[in-house]
């Protein structure tokens, strides 16, 4: 997703003059074309993520679009205060986009793995929280990031991926949830956020008996999703959450907040990690086969829930 | 009153008048930091005194630009918001119905600068974060093509902060000439010396190891400071950092050095006190 990233961030670039990049120290010739293309237009921060996100303020102030790239684990958790303090408080025009979310770097080991990054984030008022989970919801989501007046974060996965729909939204209407599977028929709608939905869609399209879900991709976790997710969910008599997150914190608990104290509430159950830290499970494939995060293991999940 | 040093670069009258306008206005400061931190019952009153002349001086030279869009003050030791209210005030940026409010409920003025004041670009309260932001807003320039300034007070107690160090590699790694950083230095901060809490550093040496220019001075030279930052001025390579040897409490005798001033709040004895040792200082 970090190509595509680079890509969108290009043809923004050209024709957007006030965007402009800051990196920090990573990203191996990922973006050659940008600096190639936008000379002044961007600047290494180095590994000193917290000085990164207050600069970004800084530039923002001056009248720039601040487009803050590094790893997202160091990204969100070195430079928490700076979020709170530098952009969300002041409100400041400044997209954070942090490559490799959830664990697309399992088997670097817990220091560059973020599943607590929803939870901790969307505590933090008026930051707008993105997880698109292909390419696709990527330009949605940083184009709608573009378009705000307050700071984004943004989690992609890292390498390069299928789409998860075959349909193209109607972002206008679908922006914060939309539904990729299922007519609306179905008592259980599985909902992710994140590049684990293509799993979800794999788990679905490929079982042999058949699923008869709905499944929906959430791209966004803002605060202000509750009321839409609520809406669009409030049918269903099981919702269940899969996520490549810890469970607190995150899209289960947005959904379990959205719907607290409603007379209609959906079951809502959750798939995803376990609150432990990982060691030496290897790759994000292989630590997501443990928590039942594969094609396989969210089939069996669904099959269970169904058949309550 | 002292007599002022002539400062170089300037011509003689326009310079002594310069001075003695810093002067007078540091005094108007410090009796309205005295009025404000008494109505409000608040703390950090030492904090605010050791860096008046400092402010004065800023706004004395700068307030014009600090209005437009390409020059930016940041008091990033923000528990000295005392001393940015009362100069903004002096200034007339603020007027005196604004300082009646501070610290109190409905008002914007905190204990602390937030960026809904008017003449507050950034807020400030948790030492670190000043000077990176005005990195930043000084880096932007050149992809604007327009010179961005910022002038940036940080106190030395707050160069305990790993993040004032990220910030200074980064500005000196860039060659940010146009940032102009003033370190008050007290030598005290809350719970007691500088060199207690992180042994004796050369701040000086340190800015300059990261690519920045230094100069040290009296921080309550007005000469002095004027000079400095009229030369920082000139520098069109590197950041400057002028390091400010200070006094905590300076103006109000009984407080001078007492760290306890660092907390410790004016009653109405204090508070009389205060403004008869000032008006002594004041001669």
């Amino acid at each position: 997703m970090r190509n595509s990233f680079a890509k969108s961030l290009h043809m923004v670039m050209k024709s957007q003059p006030e965007i402009f990049l800051v990196y920090g120290d990573i990203g191996n010739h990922l973006f050659d074309e940008i600096k190639n293309d936008f000379p002044g237009r961007y600047v290494n921060a180095g590994v000193a993520e917290s000085n990164m996100v207050t600069a970004a303020s800084g530039l923002a102030h001056a009248g720039l679009v601040p487009v803050c790239y590094t790893i997202n684990a160091f990204l969100y958790l070195k430079s928490l205060e700076q979020i709170k303090l530098d952009l969300a408080y002041p409100n400041r025009h400044v997209i954070l986009v942090g490559t490799g979310g959830g664990l697309s770097y399992g088997e670097l080991g817990t220091s560059h793995h973020s599943l607590e990054d929803y939870g901790v984030l969307r505590t933090i008022p008026n930051l707008r929280i993105f997880s698109p989970g292909d390419s696709l919801e990527l330009e949605m989501c940083f184009k709608s990031s573009l378009r705000s007046v307050g700071p984004s974060y943004i989690r992609i996965g890292k390498k390069e991926t299928e789409q998860i729909a075959n349909i193209t939204p109607d972002w206008s209407e679908d922006g914060l949830l939309y539904k990729y599977i299922g007519d609306g028929s179905s008592k259980l709608a599985v909902v992710s956020a994140g590049t684990v939905g293509l799993a979800v869609r794999e788990s679905i399209s490929s079982s042999a008996s058949g699923l008869a879900v709905d499944a929906f991709s959430a791209p966004e976790l803002s605060a202000a999703s509750a009321s839409f997710f609520v809406d669009k969910l409030k049918e269903y008599e099981y919702i269940l959450v899969v996520e490549e997150h810890y469970p607190h914190g995150g899209l289960f608990s947005l959904l379990a907040e959205a719907f607290a104290g409603k007379a209609k509430r959906p079951r809502i159950l959750r798939h995803g990690p376990s609150h432990e830290f990982i060691t030496g499970r290897g790759t994000q494939q292989e630590i997501r086969s443990t928590y039942g995060l594969s094609p396989e293991g969210i089939a069996a999940r669904i099959r269970e829930v169904i058949s309550n | 009153m002292i007599d002022p040093q002539v400062p170089k670069n300037s011509s003689s009258i326009t310079s002594v008048n310069k001075v003695k306008e810093v002067q007078s206005r540091a005094i108007a400061i410090r009796e309205s930091i005295l009025k404000m931190s008494f109505e409000a019952s608040t703390p950090h009153i030492g904090s605010s005194l050791s860096c008046v002349d400092i402010l004065a001086a800023c706004y004395t030279l700068f307030e014009a630009e600090y209005l437009s869009d390409d020059s930016i003050f940041l008091l990033s030791k923000g528990h000295g918001a005392p001393a940015l209210y009362a100069t903004l005030r002096e200034f007339d940026v603020l007027n005196d119905n604004d300082l009646q409010g501070f610290g109190k409920a409905g008002s914007v003025l905190e204990e602390h600068p937030n960026h809904l004041i008017p003449g507050v670009v950034h807020p400030s309260g948790s030492l670190g974060h000043g000077l990176g932001f005005a990195a930043g807003f000084v880096l932007a320039g050149k992809a604007l093509g327009a010179k961005k300034r910022a002038t940036v007070v940080l106190s030395d107690g707050e160069c305990n902060e790993g993040t004032v160090w990220e910030a200074a590699l980064f500005a000196g790694g860039k060659g940010l000439a146009g940032l102009t950083a003033i370190v008050d230095r007290n030598g005290l901060q809350a719970t007691g010396s500088t060199s207690e809490s992180y042994g004796q550093i050369d701040i000086a040496d340190s800015f300059e190891s990261f690519g920045w220019s230094t100069t040290t001075i009296d921080g309550h030279d007005s000469a002095q400071i004027l000079s400095a930052l009229s030369e920082a001025r000139l520098n069109n390579d590197a950041p400057v950092c002028i390091i400010a040897d200070t006094v905590k409490g300076k103006g109000v005798s009984f407080m001078e050095n007492d760290n306890n001033w660092h907390y410790r709040k004016l009653d109405a004895e204090t508070f009389e006190m205060a403004q008869v040792a000032l008006a002594d200082s004041s001669k």
